[in-house]
Order: C-alpha cells, then structure tokens, then sequence
C-alpha cells in the first residue's frame, strides 16, 4: 500500500503530515503509523467496521426517528407506514436493524479479539474497562430498540427483559422481605415506568434509544479512540520485526483503507437489506404472549438459563460475568510478553482450544442431564427454590468453569492461562444456551430436535 | 503553579478560593443527585387495583373463564366465585389454560387447577385474590388482597 508514493521525497511527506495536524477529521489518526498496525490481519478492521455501523446507525436512525411515533396506540401502525408508504423507508429500516444486529456481533467479535490478543495489560487496562462499558450500552441500545414497532415481539420481549431485571425479588421472597424491600420491582419500576409494559415503557425506552445511549456511547467512543494513542498504538509482539515497524504517513494510506472498509460495510448492508425484511410481528396483544416468545439471539443465552432459574440466570451469573470481564485487567498483569500476541502462543492455542472443549462437554452434559432428572421434592415450597437455583444446568456448568479454571491455574500457575480458561469456557458455555434456545426449543420452551 | 506555594504549609488565597470553588461545586453537583433521581422514579402511577367484573350469572358454573383486561381467570363453582392471577410468576407472561391446568408459553412452567406450580422454573404459585359483591350485586376483584385458593365470595 505504501509503495505508490514513496518517490516524492521529504517535502511531500511534511506536507502531508501538516495536512494531518491541521485537519479536524484527519487529526484522529496519529501523523504516522506503522505498516504492522495498518495490516488487515492485526485488528482486522473491526473497529472501524464497529465505527462505520455506528455512524450508519445514526445515519438510519435519524430518517427512521423523523416518521416514528413514540405512541402505544399509533407506534405499530407508524411502522408500517415507514416500510409501507414512506419512500425508501423500507430499506432504512431494513439497514438500521441488520446494521444492530451486526453492531452487537461485531462487538463480541472486537472483544475476543482485544482479548485473545492481550491488549489489556499496562495503561491498556483503561481501554478494556471502557470496552466493556460500551459492551453493555450496545446490548442496552439493541435492546431498548427492540420495544419500540410494539408489536408482538417487543412486548414480550420487554415484558420478560423486564422482568429479568426484577429477579432479585426470587431472592426476597425467599427470605420473605418483598413486602418491606424490593430492590428487583424497584429496578423493574424504573425501567417500565410502572407495573406493566405500557406507555410509559415506551417513552422511556425512546428516551434511552434515541438520546440517552447514543450520545453516551458517541463520547465513549472519542475516549476510546484517543486512548488508543495515549495508550502508543496498537498493542504488539515485542518480536516484531522492524520491517514491518516501518513508519509511513496515516494521510492518506490509513484513510483510504478506512474509507475501503466503510464502503463494504455500506456495500454489504445495502445486498442484505434488499434481500432480507426486517421483522414486523402483528401488533403487540398485552394477552396472548407468542409461543414460545423468544429474546433476541444476543440475550438467548440469558434466556435459557433464566429459564432454569430466574435469580441464578437473570441475576447471579451475569452479573458474575460482568464483574470478571472488569476485573481481567487486574487480576492478569503479566504483561509486555503477552501483549499483541495472538493467544500468548502455543500453550496459550492448547488452552483454549482445551476451554472449548470443556466448556462444551460441560454445558452440554449438564443439559443433557437436566432433560432425563426431574429434580425431587415440593414444587413451590422454599427448600425446592433453593435447591433449583443450584442443581441447574446454567449454575451447575459455571460451577464447573470454575472448577476447569482452579485447575488450569494450579497445573500452569500463570494468571494469563487462567483468564485464557474462564472467559472461553464461559463464552462456549454463552453460546452453546444461545444455540440450545434459538434451535432446540419449542412451544412451551420445551425440548425439541 | 508549584512556584506560588512557596511556604507549603499555608493555603495561599488562590489556592483557598480554587478549593473553595471545588468544594461548593461539588456539593451544589451531590445536592442536585437525588432530586434528578427522584424526577426519574415513576411517579404514582394510577393503576385501578379494584376491578369490577360483572354480575355471578356472566360466569358459567365450573369453569374457568379468562378475562382479558385485569388479567384474571375467574371460576364460578356450587359454592361461589373465585378469582385468579393469570400472569406467571415466573418472568410475567400470561398463561394459556389447558385440560390440566395451566402452561406458561414462555418458559414452560406449570400449573394445576388451583394455581399450585407443577413444574418449570416457576417460584410461586399463582395467587388468588379477593372476590367481594358490591351493593349493586355486581363483583369486585381487589388486586391488593391475595386470599388462599379454597375462598369463596357466597352469591
């Protein structure tokens, strides 16, 4: 890529780095970088795809916001007239949705790439942090969105989010306090505006959707982007040769290639938007939830272990998860030998191909069992409630991930394979309950082949 | 700004006030958090826990009929009405009735007849509410008072 231009001297060169700094869109990227950071294969583009869905996102949502109205009676049917009636409304919202779904893809995808690669040691760890928040706030964002055409999906969809969101009140019932404290019909009260999916919902939701999340994401994204910078770049192998160190101008190799990776996204957006429909259910009936009512793919694997127990699923492991994705940072700090190499090399290949395995095995036994034993004892009575929150597959499998990783740590005492163990196993295990609810369950989320 | 504090032990004015600015602005910043909060917090939102839901003589005998808006399951028997939550206690879907009981589409939980949780990740039963007759002769439903399952409002 650098080739074309190389001729033309030390002049040209600070004219074009006086083009960078003096420009406000060009002064993102750093004067110069080098060609190892500008290969495909070191971050694979992905977060400037992330940053081209973002601003397609915005883009899309604005035309769509224009026709929208955030009203239960009539935000069905202004749906309709946006796919219907308004020119070129279909294929905007045809976008906007597959452009969301990809978001929260891809975000996963940037994540285990950050991760598996060890870019989170040293003053990297601040990134990581910030990642993860905008993990949360792209899920959220997909979510609050999902509520919004009112019709069958989002209602349940939000009516079972929501309650999710209360599943602590398993816990104070159990202990009988819900009458005196609440904290999980608090937190459920918040979110709907009330005690049921409804307008207040919708408003609220509107709110966070159109406003309150995107303008925080968009600044998180800038701190984001300049912490790269701060942080020297791109994390990579102290092994690099210095070939490939080579400092060329970002204006305009590094443009161009951005520019590259944005048409593709907007190329490849606008063949699936034409080729495939956006959902639209029929409108929403508060009485008759769709059978069975699933979540989105992204919150499947919740789902499915929510399924087994609502405190457990919706509650204690994820919230376990989120903590332990915050936490990597501090608990590994190993360190430079790790940083910018893909897996930490060998050892760190068979660990986690190991984690796949286990997880698997894991999650997949424990399911697998759970369909053959019906667990003993008065349905309904306390004793039962608390053995169901912990003979289930979704608390027995993390237990086990727990107890693959104590084992990794003991027979390699390094913190990088530790951290290497829990988040694949956890990841497979995420993925195996998201593939079991989209694929194998059916009416009355009962098994199905 | 190291230069000015010469003598580190006394606060000169600039730095005094430079505090001062902080600390007040700081507290007007905590003093405003919770009453932003509070504007957050659903207000009293009015929602009719008492429902009427007709006169006896709408329900046929023995059976369990649903009734959409207040979403309840009403039964009428020899010894008088009854009236059922049909949301699930589970995650809140509303339940479909069937020949046995009662099956929560959504995450499969089960119900017999009188509400009691058969199966599924289900933690309570589905609770049963007060039935009174007003003057008028017509029922009402206190969505507040949650009854045993065997009670009965005499008509």
């Amino acid at each position: 890529m650098a080739g074309t231009e190389q001729s033309t001297g030390k002049e040209r060169v600070g004219e074009r780095l006086r083009n960078v700094s003096q420009n406000f869109v060009l002064h993102i990227h750093s004067p110069n970088v080098s060609t190892y950071a500008l290969s495909p294969f070191t971050t694979m583009g992905l977060g400037v795809i992330l940053i081209c869905l973002f601003a397609i996102q915005l883009a899309t949502g604005m035309l769509l916001m224009i026709h929208y109205t955030p009203s239960v009676d009539a935000a069905y049917f202004s749906v309709k007239e946006i796919i219907f009636y308004v020119p070129g409304g279909w294929i905007f919202r045809n976008i906007h949705r597959w452009s969301a779904h990809a978001l929260v893809f891809i975000t996963f995808l940037h994540m285990f790439r950050t991760f598996y690669k060890g870019s989170y040691y040293g003053t990297r760890k601040t990134n990581w942090v910030v990642g993860v928040i905008m993990l949360l706030i792209v899920m959220m964002m997909s979510f609050s969105g999902y509520l919004l055409p009112w019709d069958q999906l989002a209602y349940w969809a939000v009516t079972i989010g929501s309650n999710i969101a209360a599943a602590f009140r398993e816990f104070t019932d159990l202990i009988g306090v819900t009458g005196y404290v609440d904290p999980g019909g608090f937190i459920r009260k918040m979110l709907l505006g009330g005690e049921n999916v409804g307008q207040n919902t919708l408003t609220r939701f509107f709110t966070l959707h159109v406003i309150v999340l995107p303008v925080t994401l968009l600044g998180l994204i800038g701190y984001h982007i300049w912490r790269i910078r701060k942080d020297g770049g791109l994390a990579r192998p102290a092994s690099t040769p210095d070939s490939s160190l080579e400092e060329i101008p970002a204006w305009p190799t590094a443009l161009w290639a951005e520019v590259a990776i944005l048409l593709s996204v907007v190329g490849i957006l606008l063949i699936v938007g034409v080729l495939a429909d956006a959902p639209l259910k029929i409108l929403a009936n508060p009485n008759l939830p769709d059978n069975p009512a699933k979540s989105p793919w992204y919150l499947l694997g919740i789902q499915e272990i929510v399924s087994y127990s609502a405190f457990m699923g919706g509650f204690v492991i994820p919230l376990f998860f989120v903590a332990f994705l915050f936490y990597i940072p501090w608990f590994d700090r190993e360190g430079e030998i790790h940083s910018g190499v893909w897996f930490s090399g060998k050892d760190g290949i068979r660990t986690t191909s190991l984690s796949v395995l286990a997880g698997g095995i894991i999650t997949i036994s424990f399911v697998a069992l759970s369909l053959f034993i019906d667990l003993p004892g008065d349905k309904g009575s306390p004793q039962y409630i608390i053995l169901s929150m912990i003979l289930n597959p979704g608390t027995l499998s993390v237990m086990a991930y727990l107890f693959w990783t104590l084992f990794v740590y003991h027979s390699t005492s390094s913190r990088r394979m530790t951290v290497l163990a829990l988040f694949t196993a956890f990841m497979t295990g995420w993925t195996i309950f998201m593939i079991i609810g989209l694929w194998f369950r059916g009416e009355n989320w009962h098994f199905i082949l | 700004m190291e230069a000015e504090e010469e003598e580190p032990n006394v606060v000169s004015r600039r730095m005094f006030f430079r505090h001062l600015s902080w600390s007040l602005l700081s507290f007007a910043g905590l003093a405003a958090v919770p009453f932003v909060l509070s504007s957050v917090i659903p207000r009293k939102v009015i929602e009719n826990k008492r429902v009427r839901i007709g006169r006896p003589g709408d329900f046929p005998i023995n059976r369990m009929i649903f009734l959409p808006k207040p979403r309840l399951f009403i039964l009428r028997d020899h010894k008088g009405i009854a009236a059922m939550s049909a949301v699930c206690t589970h995650l809140g879907c509303v339940v479909d009735q069937d020949t046995s009981g009662f099956q929560c589409p959504c995450h499969g939980s089960c119900f017999n007849q009188g509400g009691m949780v058969k199966s599924g990740p289900a933690p309570r039963n589905l609770p049963w509410f007060k039935v009174i007759t007003l003057p008028d002769q017509s029922l009402e439903v206190n969505l507040h008072r949650t009854v045993s399952p065997e009670t009965r409002c005499k008509t």
